[in-house]
């Protein structure tokens, strides 16, 4: 059940970033550095995702668990230094490349070849980080194969 | 709809709707999240096609050239370790973490600054 709510949920979130553009690598150039008209599509979904979710967040804010069970998980906890180095790390990747992780799994939904680089680019960086972390070595045990 | 689904994800899984995480939860983190993660994924994966089916055209263009993908995709892979992802400092937000609001307005300073660097290195460029 959980699984199956997880899939509706990820056909509902590509359905919304396609139906709406958003997953388009040419919106934030569009937003933020102008040819012409500015392109207001990205600025305004992404507002408009926010209200959704605050709505159904703010509803649902005394739920102390998950409707469907299950283990969850917990916000992210990192520092606040950290939590700001990670977010303008983001950004920058995010303005280099034009893609976002969610943007790029439905562009590769399209077929487009630079999606996958984009994405297989971000797995590598998130290894290259935990063999950061890790001394050196890549814990291999760390990879779940099952849920 | 995209906040609709993050709002649901939550509510009845209480997972964080952020592609990034959920790639993540793949490669080591919580006990028992990969299945849910998998079947999320997927759902993002197939939504295109069944759209297509329906007769939705999509129209599909790479927003930049190779080596900014790749030096992107590191980034913003290794800022996804650091904690900081768009969708995940968008739900926190809307849970009103403060934390989450410091990543937001880093992700806006750096996608600023990388946006103008593009621009300043097309229009400089050699062609």
């Amino acid at each position: 059940m959980i699984r199956l709510a997880a899939l509706f949920c990820g056909l509902l979130c590509g359905a919304g970033l396609i139906l709406s553009g958003l997953f388009q690598p040419t919106r934030l150039q569009g937003l933020l550095t102008p040819d012409g008209e500015r392109d207001l599509t990205l600025g305004l979904g992404l507002l408009s995702a926010l209200l959704a979710a605050g709505i159904v967040l703010t509803l649902t804010h005394r739920l102390s668990r998950p409707l469907l069970g299950g283990p969850g998980e917990p916000l992210a906890t990192a520092p606040i230094g950290k939590a700001l180095l990670g977010g303008v790390l983001f950004g920058v990747g995010w303005g280099l490349s034009g893609y976002f992780p969610l943007a790029a799994l439905v562009a590769i939904g399209l077929f487009a070849p630079g999606a996958a680089v984009f994405l297989a680019s971000m797995l590598a960086g998130m290894v290259l980080y935990d063999i950061g972390a890790n001394r050196g070595r890549f814990r291999f045990d760390r990879i779940r194969s099952s849920g | 709809m995209i906040g609709l689904a993050l709002g649901l994800l939550w509510v009845l899984t209480r997972r964080v709707l952020s592609a990034s995480g959920m790639i993540g939860s793949l490669l080591g983190g919580r006990e028992g999240l990969a299945a849910s993660s998998i079947a999320f994924l997927g759902g993002l994966f197939i939504a295109p096609s069944l759209l297509m089916t329906v007769g939705f055209v999509g129209q599909m263009s790479d927003g930049a050239t190779w080596p900014f993908l790749i030096l992107g995709g590191l980034m913003v892979g290794i800022a996804a370790r650091l904690g900081g992802s768009l969708m995940g400092a968008i739900h926190g937000v809307t849970l009103r973490s403060k934390r989450a609001a410091v990543t937001l307005s880093g992700i806006m300073a750096g996608a600023g600054m990388a946006v103008l660097l593009r621009r300043v290195l097309d229009g400089g460029g050699v062609s």
